[in-house]
């Protein structure tokens, strides 16, 4: 039997920043259909909280990939709790992913990504920590009491570095 | 998942009709695309004009389909793809492998050469 904790943090004030914290937070006996529901919620939060269609993309994608190699590769069968926490704050949204798997630190022990070889001979491990390490600005992993502890951040614009999209004015 | 077949001349050409491409429905794809295919196509169309989102989960089925496709020296391109899903191909090294064109125009092109 499977025992599923379901929890839904709202927004909440931190006091002293004047600043305003949303979180989603969701503890469960994971399983890989959770994982639409909780995307979803995400999609709803971002509507609320104004979010750009690629930051929607990146955090949707990074939460995707990281809980999949968790149940994948962390849990196998049976599956174990996953927390995910979305914090929004002005610059950024932060992403916490906790869980009681063995350990796995995505920075160091994911396999490199075949990214050059032919059609024939290309492998597909290790694309998704690939993925998501290129979209995120910032990663940090951490093992302690028996959890990993990963926090991803993502900036809420990303700078465009192409020249060609900051069109000055032509005054000829 | 749903997905929208025609032929023209020999190349199959498949429009997904989700705006998802991920490890919920990424089975269901890759199966449908599977029956899709048929012995004598020469070429296939991903038409990914609704596709606003894949994971790494769709990434594979793409992988799979083409080294089938490239077996029995099929042609494939994928044409009409938003941005988004777009910089994954690229991160992905997939651009290399895919021919991506805007047009389903272009890339029929592409599977008739």
């Amino acid at each position: 039997m499977i025992s599923l904790t379901f929890e839904v943090v709202g927004n909440k004030n931190v006091i002293g920043e004047s600043q305003t914290e949303s979180s989603i937070e969701k503890e469960q006996k994971f399983q890989r259909e959770h994982l639409t529901e909780i995307i979803e919620d995400i999609e709803s939060f971002s509507s609320k909280d104004k979010w750009s269609s690629d930051l929607l993309f990146g955090v949707n994608l990074i939460v995707e990939e990281m809980v999949l190699n968790i149940l994948d590769y962390g849990y196998c069968d049976p599956s174990g709790p996953v927390k995910i926490i979305v914090t929004s704050k002005p610059e950024t949204v932060i992403i916490d992913i906790i869980d009681q798997a063995p350990p796995f630190d995505p920075l160091n022990d994911a396999p490199a990504p075949d990214l050059d070889s032919t059609v024939e001979d290309r492998r597909i491990g290790g694309l998704g920590v690939y993925l998501t390490r290129s979209l995120v600005d910032e990663m940090i992993y951490n093992y302690e009491s028996s959890e990993n502890r990963l926090r991803v951040s993502v900036a809420r614009v990303k700078e465009k570095i192409t020249p060609e999209t900051s069109s000055t004015a032509n005054k000829d | 998942m749903d997905i929208h077949t025609q032929r023209n001349n020999g190349t199959l050409i498949v429009k997904v009709e989700s705006r998802r491409i991920d490890s919920s429905n990424a089975r269901s794809f890759h199966a449908n695309l599977e029956d899709a295919i048929q012995d004598d196509d020469t070429g296939l169309v991903l038409n990914f004009s609704n596709v606003s989102y894949i994971s790494s989960a769709g990434m594979r089925v793409i992988l799979s389909v083409l080294k089938v496709l490239q077996k029995k020296e099929a042609k494939f391109a994928i044409c009409d793809m938003k941005d988004s899903v777009r910089e994954v191909f690229n991160i992905s090294g997939f651009d290399k492998i895919v021919n991506i064109r805007d047009s389903q125009d272009d890339a029929l092109t592409v599977c008739a050469a």
